[in-house]
């Protein structure tokens, strides 16, 4: 079931709160069993289920951390835990644990082993005391909560006892309460404002109601026990110190504590248990029954049969007798954990008082007696038990003193002692109270420390550093990971050992929550004994941990979680606004590196364009020199060939025959041609050698100069020329001089059967001009309208039309350079249309 | 007029060309000129002041009465030979005609110097060159007026 990972076993104890009598003495017990048997221990704080309170229901999650994992086995304190639940309810929360050894406290479930309380027996005492002994048959009830087993059992027994002592019931005298204050306060308010009942005692069924009950009738003046009786059930620790002290049935919590850890490790050791194991109750009888104290009564000896004998052989004699009576007077009272002192007090207590009386050592017998207390009481402990020993020591060594005057000395000796002890157990009473407040300063101290630290890491500085100085010296603080399913991870943000820090990853170590801790950080070689507390605040679950127990006060865990929770929280909502703002700085951050890095790709895209355009510049000045030397030096062969071909042609003519002729006339013809396509190249490269810059110029004067330059050929043609009126632009003129002669030049020569009509127009757009020289005359295919613009590509035979085809080439170029465009729109047999776009400009914008 | 010049005393030419081929064209050329013409033929630019001042070998050449200069030349151009003859008072009177390739050329040549006295693109076919041969001639015609040698 359970790999035996751990050298000693570790138990679960869930527990619903721990600052209460009933469960604080029921843990000790549980922690003494520990410590005696060698066991490991987690104390799960985590509520009542399904509590009316939602402070409590908030804790409960940490019952979930509870498996077989970090366990052996567990005790859950069934009835406190199911306080608010119903039976059904409690047996289905132990059923979560069933894959391992269980032990339910106050709770019989079949199946799992219960360790219960007799409270049958003890009811049954309390109410024959308060019949039998003081004749009380008005006796009032408060109940406890309807549906709490023991509430229902300790009424059913009162039922049961008016039944055997024949005393009517009456429903007038049973009022309902929940096993608190309150409870007592309004049952005396019922039973004397509204019923007007006549009363001899009030039975409560526990013992907080019944204190209500005392603090209730003191501030009506009623005199208790005088006028009336209270008791109550469980023997609280403030029932004892109350006044009057009250009478109550004492609960044997810490025994029953103890009695479930026992079983559980019979259990995990494979012994078989009987399924319920029962403690017994034991009337705890003081004075607001109407008794009077129990130690008062004790101390008169009584009727006395002196043995007429020497002391010393009377005492000798007897010595075994008084041993065994007065251990018998602390019963269980007092616990003695040192096993040496347990067995010989009793008889150093007796050799001192004889060595006193005797031998006459002055205070043997009291300083024996201090040093005897002092190493067996701590703050709760009831000192006056050892009145009770001391009574006991009277009346057993009274009838062996017949010496009047060693008997004076006997009485000197008690009296010191009974002196002492009031002494003691005032000094107890006292310091309790200081050490409470004590207690309470290094709480609130320490909750002011948590509670003005803003950061998560201060705040754990504080936890690492102060918890050590009360006590606490180890502790291991973990957040869930999604509060939402808290069970699945957690991570530990804080460990702390009696060796100090323990280093954990950035941002806490994750770990599955059900481990509790990550593997392997639990100090698992020394026994161990945690107080697990549940961190939430408000309806806001944030974690939980784990505390070293250090001081037993449940209330200073309590406190602890209280703080951390709050400190937590603040620190959380705090580290949650700063992670927004630097979730936000990122994002800024980052839209920033991926601007820097748009802005470094643009830059170098400039960068790269910049270095083609430079390589294009190379590339066009180095086909500008090429043309330009191409022309020049093309020219001198091309003269050569021309030039002796018609040398040969002018003075061999007559002695060649006619083939030879007409391939000198080839040769010619074909010189010619290419000495035309050199000047036109040369031309071409002219567009840019030639450059000037641009300057204002009145576009009719531009027209107007080509139209003398065309003179001749529009004349020749009988072209119609029109234009509309030309608007003022920042040109190389006579660039754009040779554009318009080009077009007009190109547009007269492509005419048709009709003479040619061209019509220049220019329209202005919001930042260019364009310019448009439409024909009549026989237009372009549409699939060539591309293809016109390209070097030496003519679209007619050298018959039809002449020219060689570089003039719109060097019109685009020239436009290009210009930072404009040019095209062309045409149909066949309807004339083209040449449109060109000059940009506007300033006039202090230079061309380049 | 004409006649009056072809009867009269050959006109001294100094061409000054590198090129093989457009030295034989401009002698052939010259042939059919019809005015009397004695050649001498240079073919860089050094050798060409030197046949002008009478220098080493050019002793006894003689003065010539029109210089036709290439400007493509090699140890000395075209233009640093003419801007010798200019700014040389014993020679700065002789007309010079510059022999050009192309359009261009001139163009750029324009903007050297004002001293040349005429420039002619040698033209790609024969007729061509015969009719530069015949604006010399003319160009001739106009400057035999000019003041004689001495």
């Amino acid at each position: 079931m359970v790999k035996k990972k751990r050298n000693r076993p570790t138990i679960a104890f869930l527990t619903d709160w721990s600052e209460q009598d009933y469960q604080t003495n029921l843990r000790e017990g549980v922690i003494d069993a520990a410590e005696e048997n060698d066991a490991n221990l987690f104390c799960f704080v985590g509520g009542g289920l399904n509590s009316v309170n939602a402070y409590e229901i908030q804790r409960n999650v940490i019952y979930e951390l509870v498996n077989e994992n970090n366990v052996d086995g567990v005790i859950i304190m069934s009835a406190s835990i199911g306080h608010y639940i119903s039976y059904n309810e409690i047996v289905e929360f132990c059923n979560n644990y069933r894959n391992m050894p269980i032990v339910s406290i106050a709770v019989q479930i079949d199946g799992i082993p219960s360790v219960l309380v007799d409270q049958e027996a003890g009811m049954r005492a309390l109410l024959t005391h308060l019949i039998e002994d003081h004749g009380y048959t008005k006796i009032a009830f408060i109940t406890g909560p309807e549906k709490n087993p023991e509430a229902i059992q300790r009424y059913s027994i009162y039922r049961e006892m008016l039944n055997k002592y024949s005393i009517d019931f009456n429903p007038l005298l049973v009022t309902n309460g929940s096993f608190i204050t309150l409870s007592g306060i309004n049952a005396v308010k019922t039973l004397f404002d509204e019923r007007n009942a006549d009363v001899d005692v009030i039975v409560a069924a526990n013992d907080v109601m019944a204190l209500g009950a005392l603090a209730e009738l003191q501030e009506r003046k009623i005199y208790v026990p005088g006028k009336l009786a209270v008791v109550g059930f469980d023997n609280v620790e403030e029932g004892k110190y109350y006044s009057p002290p009250l009478t109550t049935v004492h609960q044997p919590f810490y025994e029953q504590g103890k009695k479930a850890l026992e079983i559980l490790l019979s259990q995990i050791n494979g012994m078989k248990i009987p399924e319920e194991v029962y403690m017994k109750t034991s009337l705890k009888i003081r004075e607001s029954c109407g008794c009077l104290p129990e130690r008062v009564l004790t101390a008169a000896v009584g009727k006395i049969n002196i043995i007429e004998r020497n002391f010393k052989e009377a005492y000798l004699a007897h010595k075994d007798e008084i041993v065994d009576k007065i251990k018998n007077a602390i019963d269980d009272s007092i616990i003695i954990n040192d096993s040496i002192l347990k067995s010989i007090w009793p008889f150093k207590l007796l050799d001192s008082f004889y060595l006193e009386l005797i031998k006459n050592k002055k205070g043997k017998f009291v300083k024996t007696l201090n040093s005897i207390i002092y190493r067996t009481m701590n703050l709760n402990s009831n000192v006056s038990i050892w009145h009770k020993v001391l009574s006991e020591f009277r009346c057993q060594t009274i009838p062996c003193i017949s010496d009047r005057a060693l008997l004076a000395n006997a009485e000197d000796i008690w009296h010191q002692a009974r002196i002492m002890i009031s002494d003691i157990a005032q000094r107890i009473v006292t310091l309790r109270g200081f050490s409470l407040k004590n207690e309470e300063l290094t709480m609130r101290t320490l909750s002011m420390q948590l509670n003005t630290k803003i950061g998560i890491d201060e705040l754990l500085n504080v936890v690492a550093e102060r918890l050590p100085k009360i006590g606490i010296e180890s502790a291991f603080i973990s957040l869930y990971n999604d509060v939402k399913i808290p069970g699945q991870s957690s991570k530990l943000i804080l460990a702390f050992s009696e060796d100090g820090r323990i280093e954990l990853d950035k941002g806490g170590t994750v770990f599955p929550s059900r481990d509790i801790v990550p593997g392997g950080i639990l100090p698992y070689k020394k026994r161990f004994i945690y107080i697990v507390e549940s961190f939430f605040y408000a309806q806001h679950q944030l974690g939980f941990g784990l505390f070293q127990l250090g001081p037993k006060s449940g209330v200073i865990y309590e406190s602890i979680r209280e703080n951390i929770s709050s400190s937590l929280r603040g620190s959380l909502l705090l580290k949650q606004v700063q992670d927004q703002a630097h979730c936000l700085e990122e994002q800024v951050k980052e839209r920033t590196r991926d601007l820097i890095k748009t802005n470094e790709k643009l830059q170098q895209e400039i960068m790269e364009k910049k270095k083609a355009e430079e390589a294009l510049i190379r590339s066009n000045e180095a086909l500008q020199q090429f043309a330009y030397i191409a022309s020049h030096d093309l020219q001198e062969p091309l003269r050569m060939i021309a030039g002796y071909v018609g040398l040969l042609e002018r003075r061999y003519r007559d002695k060649l025959d006619h083939n030879a002729n007409e391939f000198i006339e080839f040769v010619v013809d074909g010189a010619k041609r290419m000495q035309r396509m050199i000047n036109d190249l040369l031309l071409f490269s002219r567009v840019d050698t030639k450059a000037k810059s641009f300057e204002r110029t009145e576009g009719a004067a531009i027209v107007e100069q080509v139209l003398i330059n065309l003179q001749a050929t529009i004349e020749e043609t009988n072209a119609e020329i029109t234009s509309d009126i030309l608007p003022v632009i920042y040109v190389d003129s006579s660039q754009i001089a040779q554009v318009f002669q080009n077009l007009i030049s190109n547009a007269i020569k492509f005419h048709g059967e009709k003479p040619p009509k061209v019509h220049i127009s220019a329209v202005e757009k919001e930042k260019e001009w364009i310019f448009s020289i439409s024909d009549n005359g026989i237009g372009i295919e549409k699939e060539f309208m591309s293809k016109i613009f390209i070097m030496f590509r003519r679209l007619h035979g050298r018959g039809e039309y002449p020219g060689s085809g570089i003039g719109l080439t060097i019109c685009k170029r020239i436009i290009e350079r210009h930072g404009g465009q040019i095209w062309v729109e045409s149909f066949p047999d309807r004339g083209s249309t040449f449109y060109f776009t000059i940009p506007k400009r300033g006039e202090t914008n230079n061309g380049t | 007029m004409e006649h009056d010049i072809i009867s009269g005393t050959p006109i001294e030419i100094l061409l000054v060309e590198d090129n093989p081929g457009d030295v034989r064209l401009t002698l052939e050329a010259l042939k059919e000129s019809k005015v009397h013409n004695n050649i001498s033929v240079v073919s860089d630019g050094v050798e060409a002041l030197a046949f002008l001042r009478h220098e080493d070998r050019f002793s006894n050449s003689p003065c010539p009465d029109i210089v036709l200069l290439d400007l493509n030349l090699p140890k000395k151009t075209g233009i640093e030979v003419l801007t010798e003859i200019k700014n040389d008072d014993d020679l700065k009177h002789i007309p010079v005609v510059i022999l050009t390739t192309s359009k261009d050329e001139e163009d750029i040549l324009k903007t050297y110097t004002q001293h040349a006295n005429a420039y002619v693109t040698k033209p790609v076919d024969f007729d061509k060159f015969l009719h530069v041969v015949k604006s010399i001639e003319d160009f001739w015609l106009n400057i035999v007026k000019l003041p004689h040698k001495t």
